[in-house]
């Protein structure tokens, strides 16, 4: 009876040490934490420079560029925008303006940054997602009587926020 | 040939004779009484050796030979398999720091796990699940640094995936390598996962 019983339970136990072997698992905790992300590039840089008249006597040719573009990449709200500013305002008579193509979001259109030294809206209503290679137009211009404007360099910086 | 023994007789006090006395008579003895003495005690002097020397003779054949007696010892090695890992926690956390401005996806890898291994059994796997559903994100998982197997690359669900495959008896480790994939389209967020890794054979 004893033996039968000892056979019974090494059995068993035999059997519950290979269900045992069979899986044997462990746990861990893996959080995946997205923040917010905005992020702009831009590539450049730009030269712009007026060496000509408008036929006519009607001022100075402008000159335009669109040569360089902007990517952006946003998951912060709905209505993300991109700002731009210039380190320094340009002197009476010299105007710079901007505009920015954007896919993701709305333009503004035309922007005067000649002395945007504190940051204006340039694209609004960004979306969630990326914008690619989107145009980054400049249009130089300046008056006859403001007249000649040595060679400066300017800091355009665009910046891209919920 | 004669012979002279002395004996020593007890004169009991009953006889009316003084105390305790020794006589000592004399007492001749003819040949063949002497022969069968000596006869008897020839024997005893060789039987008593023979004997004791039989005796000592089959004790010590009894040492030698003693007799033997066996049971039976039952070893058993079971299917053993083990498995640790090195943390409890993983955070994975999808900054900016390494989004590319422009693309949509953005990612975040983490190798700071290690799972340690054991096992007597052939053709053992671990594979890998999540209890999140549904999950906002997506995490990919990877073996490297694998001393043994074979890794197998998932993205990380609900139903078992095959994590590392191919393991023979071994004890050994691998990193883990999680990647966290997040599209900028989807918003922020957070998912929490209980990773659970399973050994077992494939």
């Amino acid at each position: 009876m004893k033996k039968s019983i000892m056979i019974i339970a090494l059995v068993a136990l035999s059997a519950f040490a290979f269900q045992m072997s069979l899986a044997q698992a462990a746990n861990q905790l893996v959080t995946l934490e997205v923040k917010v992300v905005n992020k702009i590039n831009i590539s450049g840089p730009v030269s712009l420079m007026i060496d000509d008249a408008i036929p006519g006597g009607a001022g100075l040719q402008p000159v335009s560029d669109n040569s360089t573009s902007y990517n952006i990449t946003h998951n912060g709200s709905a209505i993300g925008k991109i700002t731009a500013a210039v380190n320094s305002p340009l002197p009476a008579g010299i105007k710079l303006e901007l505009t920015l193509a954007s896919t993701l979001g709305t333009s503004t259109g035309i922007q005067d940054i000649s002395n945007a030294t504190t940051a204006i809206d340039v694209v609004g209503g960004i979306n969630q997602g990326k914008d690619a290679t989107q145009m980054i137009t400049y249009d130089f211009s300046a008056t006859p009587e403001a007249g000649v404007f040595a060679s400066t360099v300017k800091t355009v910086t665009l910046t891209v926020t919920d | 040939m004669r012979v002279r023994t002395m004996e020593r007789t007890k004169i009991p006090r009953e006889n009316g004779i003084f105390g305790l006395y020794l006589i000592t008579r004399i007492a001749i003895f003819d040949g063949k009484v002497l022969r069968e003495k000596m006869k008897s005690f020839f024997s005893k002097m060789v039987i008593y050796p023979i004997a004791i020397a039989i005796f000592l003779l089959l004790s010590t054949q009894a040492a030698f030979c003693q007799v033997s007696r066996s049971h039976t010892v039952t070893v058993i090695v079971n299917p053993v398999t083990v498995m640790q890992l090195s943390t409890g926690t993983v955070n994975l956390n999808i900054t900016g720091a390494d989004a590319i401005a422009g693309q949509d996806e953005m990612s975040v890898t983490d190798q700071s796990t290690t799972i340690y291994w054991g096992t007597n059994c052939l053709a053992q796997k671990i594979t890998i699940e999540t209890n999140l559903d549904p999950q906002q994100f997506k995490v990919m998982s990877l073996a490297v640094s694998q001393t043994g197997g074979t890794p197998v690359e998932a993205e990380i669900s609900t139903t078992p995936k095959d994590f590392l495959r191919d393991i023979e008896r071994s004890s050994g480790n691998t990193r883990v390598r999680y990647t966290g994939i997040a599209l900028a389209s989807q918003g922020i967020g957070t998912d929490s996962h209980l990773i659970t890794f399973t050994i077992t054979t494939q």
